[in-house]
């Protein structure tokens, strides 16, 4: 009898994905996690789940700053220095077919764009709203502080514009967001991205695309070898 | 790095028997030997 036919194996592999919009590692993170599971023999049989991480929680709701700017104000970093590490992080993006715009990113508080995010899984587009607002903050360079921004990217995606704008003015999904920073605290995660393979093995940072298949195969394994 | 809940490596996750609780503790995580040491942003905000 086939395990991949009859029992757990026949289940989707799930992959929890805690990350934040203003995470650049998190972009990359999400890009080389998908070149793994297209590689996968077992691929089709993956479902990933996104959770809302914060960052910098503390940074003032609805308003933005250049990233650059706050990267040198907050951490002191010189300005070549920080040229370099883009230079070093879009090339690796570059690879995975990611085109990083570092001088337009903004830093916000990225409550707001959780918000989307959870709208967009109560209509099945969760994995497209990741997606298209990593896009926006690291090539558009888009201000996702802004409701009409965020409202204009669910539209985008076939959403309620008007159901967004509301989401966001209600503060709706506040329950959702917070259990997800709970479990992640609860899981000790300290950074992002962090990926969770079956509620079993994880994978910690935009690692090479080698270590995503062999969390796969080595989840694929265990499921094999476990009973029904 | 997650400092808590999470063994290195390949390590075997411990029996769940001295649980005291109906309903038993979550395994914890097994992590997978990073192949980069770069590539997390962590909580201060700080990338590497």
């Amino acid at each position: 009898m086939s395990a991949s036919v009859f029992g757990r194996a026949a289940e989707p592999i799930l992959i929890d994905v805690w990350s934040d919009v203003v995470c650049p590692f998190c972009y990359l993170g999400n890009a080389i996690l998908k070149e793994a599971i297209e590689q996968h023999p077992h691929g089709s049989s993956v479902q990933v789940r996104y959770h809302s991480f914060q960052l910098n929680p503390g940074f003032p709701v609805g308003e933005a700053v250049l990233a650059d700017d706050y990267l040198a104000q907050q951490y002191g970093m010189p300005k070549a220095q920080i040229e370099a590490s883009h230079a070093q992080l879009s090339a690796r993006g570059a690879q995975s077919g990611l085109d990083y715009q570092f001088p337009k990113s903004m830093m916000i508080n990225t409550l707001d764009a959780h918000r989307m995010i959870h709208l967009a899984k109560a209509h099945d587009q969760e994995p497209a709203m990741v997606d298209r607002l990593f896009r926006a903050e690291f090539t558009d360079g888009l201000n996702l502080a802004d409701h009409g921004v965020l409202a204009d990217l669910a539209a985008d995606l076939g959403l309620d514009r008007a159901e967004a704008l509301k989401a966001l003015e209600t503060k709706a999904y506040e329950q959702d967001i917070r259990a997800d920073l709970s479990r992640a605290r609860e899981l000790g995660i300290s950074g992002v991205p962090f990926f969770v393979f079956d509620n079993k093995r994880a994978v910690s940072g935009a690692q090479p695309v080698e270590l995503f298949r062999q969390a796969l195969d080595v989840t694929w394994q265990d499921r094999a070898a476990s009973p029904a | 790095m997650p400092s808590s809940n999470v063994v290195e490596d390949d390590q075997q996750v411990e029996a769940e028997a001295a649980a005291p609780a109906a309903e038993p503790a979550p395994a914890p995580l097994i992590m997978l030997e990073p192949l980069d040491e770069s590539g997390v942003c962590a909580v201060d905000g700080w990338c590497d």
